[in-house]
């Protein structure tokens, strides 16, 4: 049986391949909100272009591809739904098509080469219907998807962008009606508004919990809980059980800093913190139900922990802000970009699974709130952000690239976005890896400790990796972890305004007391109360040690800088290097200069020295942090939901035109050359690989869905073999890097195994480089090899 | 950078700026044994011994050697171990061995890469089919389009829509060119290029593109302008240029024939075998 894929353009501000199958099936694969104005034309759903449009066919069989141009488009309505219809015909035809009760309309502009479902009413009222997208090869043979959308009044549908850093989570939102501004949801105070009401003794304070920052009442630190003793019944729909009382939640938002002090057991004993959820840690729990335990993956169940927690965020907005409770809601969400094609659409599915539940538990009918979710990478965005606000900086011409680096605290996100004519972006190359700001506070950490347990002591007798395993990575963040990670942060954050002082003045430094001796030279002395003296000693002071004696902070940024410009020097060929004129670094990890400076000085070996590198200056309103949620609202449409696109490793973009013309890619798919490697993000297909055996000397035809990234091949007219490019991903062999090693670094203080010390990470940077750096010498032949000159 | 901290296992940790205030602390040290160095930008303490083994990669940077022995003096007395530097004496008799063998090189290489062109046998090349033109079966094609369309196609259309589609096989392209070989390549003169037309209409004009391949990989790339190409003679161009390679090919760039509502245009890219009949066009 044939599988078709029409990509669609939606609203008009997403695009969404559509996948039409072989049966008759009810269930709807996807539903969209649409914010509708009194006697507006409201464009639903778009085909751009029909005269270039090819309907894909995706599935080993006789079935071809159909150009829309050979097709006959009608839209029927049945009963309150509507179907529309493209039937293969001898020549393009629309059959216009208006329903003056629902305001529905199906209409072809010649000029502006667009085919459009749009709605149009006097007055606009609420409104769901499902519209099926059917492709007729004949009466039998029919194949569709099923969508439901769902019109709202412009002042009654909210736009909200989330941020689900795994520092540092933000939430703006915007109301999609005329003039109306972003608008920033303090996660942090809601919480405490709701635990206050629930408990009117207690009267928290911002400063009681772990998910403040200082100074950043925006910014919600990224610390959730699992309760670990439910009931079997719970377990069904765990972790969706969602309850107004947040303080009971399975998943709890908040951590308040007296719960993870050294003597409060019994939080430890209910819950369990988990920290870098969006990295998937490698970590179990113990789910207790009654007298049946179950090891839960966390890993395995990173897509349901994540949705929990993100749905949980939207519930307590939804909770405290009635304008959210009727009408409809579009969540996007900012992702990373190792999330791949499969994780982005999985993470959507999910969420719009549990949507019903946690729309129902609020006491909402399902008539009345309608939620709509999209993705977009978080470095895409941070671009959007950048160049919707600094356009005079950013702005490109047709074919021109900006490369993004945004370097966060958990993540690292590096894409390309490519121009169009029509001021439209693609992302072509996305990749990400360990986050560079917690890999620098590992540097600091690390750095300090042997400076303290090493250096100061005379001796090599302790063991700073044995140390950091017992009394920080075991110690299932504790205050005094807490407290420790909190310093080391400030010491980094202020690092370059801090004075530094010697090895012998620094294991001088005393605690603001008269009655202790405890001095900085013998915390090495009770390695058990380390960590909470080293806070006590070094709170609130002015200088710093001398990172010189060990050099970990500055080979921490070294190691930092060689797995980014590694990452991208596959994807540079001559052609993409010509076309880059933008840099972009953005993220709080390049507040700490020594990183900008270094990477920057890479770059313009790697781009040469004209290439502009640009950033967003710190102490702004808009500064690194929140540029992406800026870029989120700010049609970003053109890069929504894919993740990246695969290019020739030898030609870069230069033979495939399409890539430049306006997204036609996403209908006719890229072209390989025979012979030459796939480069998608950072991993490399080669031609030679067994799985590619059947497109020998071939060139290979590389569609996008929404679901995956297909390979096809066509022989005799007729497609012979379909293969997804991430299965072939899967036997590429996967190599040995410093990246792997810095990817478990980024998720200290969180991580179970055993990490990595800087040093030994930096070694293997420097033989990396040597191996870059050393040219094979040609074989002297001739008379010239008995020379030894 | 010459920063150093020490310790000598009695008295606490001193931070040392230079390397010569670190010799007089290991001298004034009283038990060696228990004297621990550590280099800034390391991780660890070295011993004494360790420390030896950086020290004389350190002085011999620094300062040419004066003799051939194996010890130096640095910093009053105290004795580093330094490599041994081979004797000045044999300078004179290497420099005369190199001075005399790249004399004889350079008269081998004169030698030997004094080029001598001998006649080669002559090539013919025929221009493969172009891989956007993939082979199709035209009768089903047809067959399909008026299941279709529910009407058959008249007999012009059928011919035109035949000879847009199966060109390669009516159209032919060929080179002759004399071939000179040598120890440094190939090289073609005297080019005759062919247009053979069997569509039974006249093209209006098509460009071939020549192409002169060296390890594998086009060094150069010409193009020979054809118009008015009769289908009852054989169109011809002659190229008087020598091209140097070692090996030449030919293809059509591009072809027009109004005649049959045809433009072929070799950058279009492949389409997979769709069928849709892609050279048409109607200018």
């Amino acid at each position: 049986m044939a599988l078709y894929y029409l990509p669609l353009l939606i609203r008009s501000d997403r695009y969404f391949v559509t996948r039409l199958e072989h049966n008759s099936k009810q269930e709807t694969d996807f539903n969209f909100v649409v914010h509708a104005e009194d006697r507006v034309l409201t464009p639903l759903l778009t085909i751009e272009d029909p005269g270039k449009i090819v309907l894909n066919q995706m599935a080993p069989s006789d079935r071809q591809d159909i150009p829309l141009k050979e097709c006959h488009i009608s839209l029927k309505k049945t009963g309150n739904d509507f179907e529309l219809v493209i039937k293969k015909d001898t020549s393009f035809v629309v059959e216009p098509f208006t329903d003056e009760e629902t305001g529905l309309r199906l209409d072809y502009s010649a000029d502006q080469r667009r085919v459009s479902v749009s709605f149009y009413k006097y007055r606009v009222e609420q409104v769901s219907f499902n519209l099926r997208v059917s492709l007729q090869h004949s009466e039998s043979e029919i194949y569709s998807g099923v969508f439901q959308f769902t019109i709202v009044r412009s002042k009654e549908c909210q736009r909200v962008v989330i941020d689900f850093g795994s520092e540092a989570s933000q939430v703006g939102y915007k109301n999609c009606g005329p003039q109306s501004a972003v608008v920033s949801y303090d996660i942090l105070e809601n919480i405490i508004s709701q635990l206050n009401m629930a408990d009117k003794t207690k009267n928290w304070r911002r400063e009681d919990f772990l998910n403040h920052e200082a100074g950043q009442n925006m910014l919600y630190r990224s610390f959730y809980a699992v309760k670990k003793r439910i009931t079997r019944e719970q377990r069904k729909t765990f972790p969706f059980n969602f309850t107004n009382n947040i303080e009971d939640d399975e998943i709890r938002l908040f951590i308040t800093r007296q719960e993870v002090a050294a003597t409060q057991l019994a939080f430890r004993d209910e819950y369990e913190i988990i920290p870098n959820l969006k990295l998937g840690i490698e970590k179990s729990l113990q789910l207790s139900m009654g007298d049946h335990t179950e090891d839960y993956s966390i890993r395995s169940h990173k897509k349901e922990l994540i949705s929990a927690v993100l749905l949980r965020l939207l519930r307590l907005m939804i909770s405290t802000k009635p304008s959210f409770q009727q009408g409809g809601v579009i969540v996007t969400l900012l992702v990373p970009n190792i999330y791949s094609q499969h994780d982005v659409f999985e993470l959507l599915n999910e969420l719009r699974d549990q949507t019903g539940n946690l729309i129902a538990s609020l006491g909402i009918t399902d008539d009345t709130l309608h939620i709509e979710y999209e993705t977009i990478s978080e470095s895409d965005a941070a671009f959007m952000g950048y160049q919707q606000t600094h356009a005079d900086e950013a702005t490109l011409s047709n074919g021109e690239i900006a490369l993004v680096i945004d370097c966060g605290k958990g993540t690292t996100d590096i894409s390309m976005v490519l121009a169009d004519d029509n001021e439209n972006y693609s992302s072509f190359f996305r990749t990400g890896f360990a986050g560079a700001g917690n890999v620098l506070l590992y540097g600091f950490a690390e750095d300090f400790l042997t400076l303290v347990l090493r250096a100061i002591p005379g001796s090599n007798d302790i063991s700073v990796k044995d140390f950091i395993s017992r009394h920080i990575l075991n110690q299932n963040l504790t205050a005094d972890v807490l407290n420790f990670i909190h310093l080391m942060e400030e010491q980094k954050k202020k690092f370059k305004n801090l004075q530094p002082v010697g090895v012998t003045a620094f294991g001088q430094l005393a605690e603001n007391s008269l009655s202790t001796e405890r001095t900085i030279g013998n915390l090495f002395k009770d390695q058990s109360t380390l960590l909470q003296y080293a806070d006590a000693i070094l709170k609130d002071r002015s200088i710093r040690w001398d990172d010189e004696v060990t050099g970990l902070i500055d080979k921490a940024t070294d190691c930092i800088v060689h797995c980014i410009i590694a990452s991208i020097r596959d994807v540079m060929t001559k052609d993409i290097r010509k076309r880059i004129k933008v840099v972009m670094l953005s993220g709080r990890a390049f507040y700490f200069d020594e990183l900008k400076r270094k990477l920057e000085s890479e770059l313009n070996t790697l781009l040469g020295t004209a290439i502009k590198v640009k950033t967003v200056p710190p102490g702004r309103a808009l500064n690194n942090k929140n540029v992406a949620i800026h870029g989120a609202f700010s049609g970003a449409y053109k890069i929504t939901d894919f993740t990246g696109i695969p290019i020739d490793k030898k030609e870069g973009l230069s033979k495939n035109n399409d890539v430049l013309n306006n997204n036609i890619y996403l209908y006719r798919g890229i072209k390989i050359e025979p012979g030459n490697d796939i480069l998608y993000n950072a991993a490399i297909v080669r031609r030679n690989n067994q799985e590619l055996k059947a497109f020998k000397n071939k060139t290979v035809d590389i569609y996008f869905t929404r679901d995956n990234i297909y390979l096809r091949l066509m022989e005799n007219q007729r497609v012979k073999d379909v293969r997804s490019l991430y299965s072939i991903l899967t036997s590429v062999a996967e190599t040995y890097s410093p990246i792997q090693d810095l990817k478990a670094i980024s998720m200290f203080p969180g991580y179970t195994g055993e990490l990595a010390s800087v040093t030994a990470v930096y070694n293997d940077v420097v033989k990396e480089k040597q191996l870059i750096s050393q040219k094979p010498m040609k074989k002297r032949q001739g008379i010239l090899q008995f020379f030894n000159l | 950078m010459d920063k150093f901290l020490f310790t000598d296992g009695i008295n606490e940790v001193k931070e040392v700026q230079s390397s010569d205030e670190l010799e007089i602390l290991i001298k004034s040290a009283t038990e060696s044994e228990k004297i621990r160095i550590w280099l800034f930008s390391t991780n660890e303490w070295i011993s004494i011994t360790a420390y030896r083994k950086y020290v004389p990669a350190i002085i011999r940077k620094e300062k040419p050697a004066l003799n051939n022995s194996a010890v130096t003096v640095r910093n009053n007395q105290q004795p580093v171990h330094q490599k041994i530097k081979p004797l000045a004496g044999t300078h004179w008799f290497k420099k005369i061995l190199y001075v005399s063998g790249a004399a004889a090189g350079v008269f081998l290489i004169f030698n030997f890469t004094k080029v001598k062109w001998e006649k080669a046998e002559a090539v013919t090349i025929t221009a493969t089919r172009p891989a956007n033109v993939p082979i199709m079966d035209i009768d089903s094609l047809i067959w399909e389009i008026e299941e279709e369309r529910d009407q058959s196609l008249d007999r012009n259309t059928k011919n035109n829509l035949r000879l847009r589609n199966t060109w390669p096989e009516r159209i032919l392209l060929q080179l002759k060119a004399n071939k000179e070989t040598s120890s440094a390549g190939s090289r073609f003169s005297s080019i005759d290029i062919f247009i053979d037309n069997t569509t039974g209409f006249n093209l209006d004009n098509a460009v071939v593109r020549l192409s002169v391949w060296k390890n594998e990989k086009i060094s150069l790339m010409d193009t020979v302008r054809f118009s008015n190409i009769r289908f009852d003679k054989l169109a011809k161009r002659q190229s008087e240029y020598r091209y140097q390679g070692d090996s030449i090919s030919v293809a059509f760039e591009s072809i027009k024939a109004k005649a049959f509502n045809f433009c072929y245009s070799a950058a279009t890219k492949n389409n997979s075998g769709n069928y849709n009949d892609r050279w048409f066009c109607r200018e």
